[in-house]
């Protein structure tokens, strides 16, 4: 039985291990630990007596299974940290696919919200920089850039300008060069 | 003078939304005035409607078919018997032809008159009569020269650096700084291109660029006697997209001698247009600290409670005496301040990403309270924020005794602020808030430009990583108890139903 996790938050891992209900070791440290449910996501973390306010939204992906990793979007204190979590079976499993199928990786950007797409700056196969601009979408009655997350290649284009799309819908997707 | 008769405003329609309705309301409330909400379908259950007296629907869920539905408003306000509506800020309220057509049916609009309106709402015209007044305005021109010799005269004639607009433009389209007469020429085709694939229309002017210029508002009052008095500035340099986010009073950067003529500049630019009621004249400030007239706001300003905090006085209040016929209560001697107040704008927007608009449910909204706190909110916990309107959630005001008191309420205020739904501009505060430039005083409207970067929107501590680390996993036991939690756990430590699980 695993009581081990490792968290991701951006370029950190952290190796979360707890030791019961009110005891936790976080990277080898041990911290008295209280969390409270004051609402559906809503919790007070005291760690080490420290106070914390703690938004929690898991993030559940199409199609995955509860055994893999999971991924929250966590706020302490009102600042916003997506964490990934997993433990010793997702990280078997994790190694197990990547070996075979992880050669490059794909980015789906969507519109965060309803609007009118203005223009779409790129086409299939053009090369982009993180932070190059791929469409820009009319919203809200202002013009607003969405740019690339990551470099990489577009591998598919799903929106023309003129085109009316809805939140999460599909506009741009980036192929990640291969390492 | 023309006596003053008096006629009394009993009940009045609100036509606007969210936090400037709710503020409009409240005001009527405190004197016994009956107010009259208006909602599209959208608003039904929004906190303006539930803390009027009275509501009806405008049908229609975008802006032109409900808020700026004139027709529609103008009979509510019959069917509803109103003396008077307040247009609040956007939407109609600097709409020359509303404010008349409201005349007309003999209703009080709570603004200026229809022709002071139209008058100082056209840019040019209030240029001119802020140049006739000898109020400085921004050398330059606001007609369209003919070729490029001609520009070229008349940037050298202001002196570099210049900036060419375009003359249909608008959102720094077809905008150019020029440093030197030999970069003129390719500017300007340049910005020509550029206006002509914008707005179908190439032409341009120019105005001397102002390099790091402070954004510097002066709150006048008017009444329908030709009486005015200023209430002093609003230093609103902290901008994103040309939009103000903090606004202050006093402004770090006056002194109270200049204070004084951009007081009179302003008096002297409504006084010449026989404007009545509240309004504000805008003004660039120069590093010099040389002022420039640059437009007048015919209605309520966002911004205006940090006014109203160290003045003491209530502007909405101010507004309906001054349409009842009213002269103002005070001479330009008798107005006090005392204080300092900050005012942060929560717009439902993403600073990690270019300020883009978010929108959602608000799963939790618990705005701010305590000492020196006042938050003009309006929204509740669960209303939707959607595409539809501007994304403005609240205001968040600080007062105290002086400018680093009203900074630490507002940081701990900005703290409590929980929003769970949307991305806010909660965290850019904050982290304007922290920053030396701000804190010191030493800044313009450059300030986004200058020393923003996404990075460096949070600085986290090993605590706050580490805390996050481990809320993600037991908030990820509790959503879900069967799935990457150790047996044993499940049952034992986590009781009642799914979704409602707390601890023994």
């Amino acid at each position: 039985m695993s009581t081990s996790y490792v968290v991701t938050i951006g370029e950190r891992q952290f190796k979360v291990k707890l030791l019961g209900d009110d005891l936790v070791e976080i990277d080898g440290q041990r911290k008295k630990m209280n969390f409270i449910r004051l609402s559906e996501n809503h919790y007070t973390l005291h760690l080490d007596h420290a106070v914390m306010s703690v938004l929690g939204n898991p993030v559940f992906e199409e199609g995955t299974t509860s055994s893999r990793s999971s991924t929250v979007r966590v706020s302490i204190n009102t600042r916003e940290f997506v964490a990934t979590v997993d433990d010793h079976r997702s990280l078997l499993l994790k190694s197990l696919t990547q070996k075979e199928t992880r050669t490059s990786n794909t980015y789906v950007v969507v519109s965060p919200m309803p609007g009118m797409v203005v223009k779409v700056e790129v086409r299939e196969g053009d090369s982009i920089t993180k932070g190059e601009g791929l469409v820009i979408l009319e919203a809200m009655k202002m013009e607003n850039e969405l740019k690339a997350p990551v470099n990489g290649r577009i591998s598919s284009v799903h929106v023309h300008g003129g085109a009316a799309v809805e939140k999460g819908e599909k506009l741009v997707t980036i192929q990640t060069e291969t390492h | 003078m023309t006596k003053p008769t008096i006629q009394p405003i009993k009940r009045v329609l609100v036509a606007n939304r969210a936090e400037i309705a709710v503020r409009v309301i409240r005001t009527c409330r405190d004197l016994g005035i009956t107010s009259v909400a208006v909602y599209s379908d959208i608003d039904r259950r929004a906190l303006h409607v539930q803390l009027a007296d009275e509501a009806y629907p405008l049908g229609g869920t975008t802006a032109a078919e409900s808020y700026l539905n004139q027709e529609r408003l103008l009979d509510i306000a019959h069917q509803a018997k109103v003396d008077a509506i307040h247009p609040g800020y956007g939407f109609l309220s600097e709409n020359p032809q509303f404010a008349e057509a409201v005349e007309r049916e003999g209703i009080r609009f709570i603004g200026p008159p229809a022709k002071a309106m139209a008058l100082l709402g056209d840019k040019t015209q209030a240029r001119k009569i802020a140049v006739q007044h000898g109020v400085p305005t921004i050398p330059g021109s606001k007609e369209a020269f003919a070729d490029e010799a001609e520009g070229l005269r008349i940037a050298e004639e202001i002196g570099f650096p210049v900036l060419l607009k375009a003359s249909a433009g608008g959102g720094g389209k077809g905008m150019r700084v020029v440093h030197r007469s030999e970069e003129f020429v390719a500017a300007v085709r340049g910005a020509r291109s550029e206006a002509k694939a914008a707005f179908g229309d190439d032409r341009l002017y120019v105005e001397k660029y102002l390099p790091h210029p402070r954004h510097i508002e002066i709150q006048v009052l008017a009444d329908q006697y030709g009486h005015a008095i200023y209430l002093g500035e609003r230093e609103c340099s902290i901008q994103r997209r040309h939009q103000k986010v903090i606004e202050e009073t006093p402004s770090p950067f006056l002194t109270e001698e200049l204070r004084q003529r951009m007081g009179e500049a302003a008096v002297t630019v409504v006084n010449a247009a026989s404007y009545a009621n509240a309004g504000t004249v805008e003004f660039l400030v120069d590093s010099n600290r040389h002022f420039y007239f640059l437009e007048v706001n015919t209605r309520l300003q966002v911004e205006h409670p940090v006014t109203e905090l160290v003045t003491g006085l209530d502007l909405v209040e101010e507004q309906i005496r001054i349409a009842e016929g009213h002269p103002l209560q005070r001479t330009q001697e008798q107005v006090r301040r005392t204080g300092h107040a900050i005012e942060c704008r929560i717009y439902a927007e993403d600073p990690e990403n270019g300020f883009f608009p978010s929108t959602g449910i608000l799963r939790h909204f618990r705005p701010p309270q305590g000492p020196g706190v006042r938050v003009d909110n309006g929204f509740l916990p669960g209303d939707s924020v959607s595409v539809y309107y501007d994304p403005l959630l609240a205001k968040v005001i600080t007062w105290g005794r002086d400018r680093e008191q009203a900074i630490a309420m507002m940081r701990r205020a900005l703290s409590e602020f929980l929003v769970d739904g949307v991305k806010t501009t909660i965290p850019f505060c904050q982290f304007v808030l922290r920053t030396q430039e701000f804190l010191s005083g030493h800044f313009d409207t450059h300030f986004v430009q200058d020393h923003f970067a996404q990075e460096r929107l949070y600085h986290d501590n090993e605590v706050s990583l580490q805390a996050a680390a481990i809320a993600a996993v037991l908030t990820l036991q509790q959503a879900s108890p069967q799935m990457t939690v150790p047996s044993g756990r499940t049952s034992s430590n986590w009781k009642g139903r799914r979704g409602d699980y707390y601890r023994t």
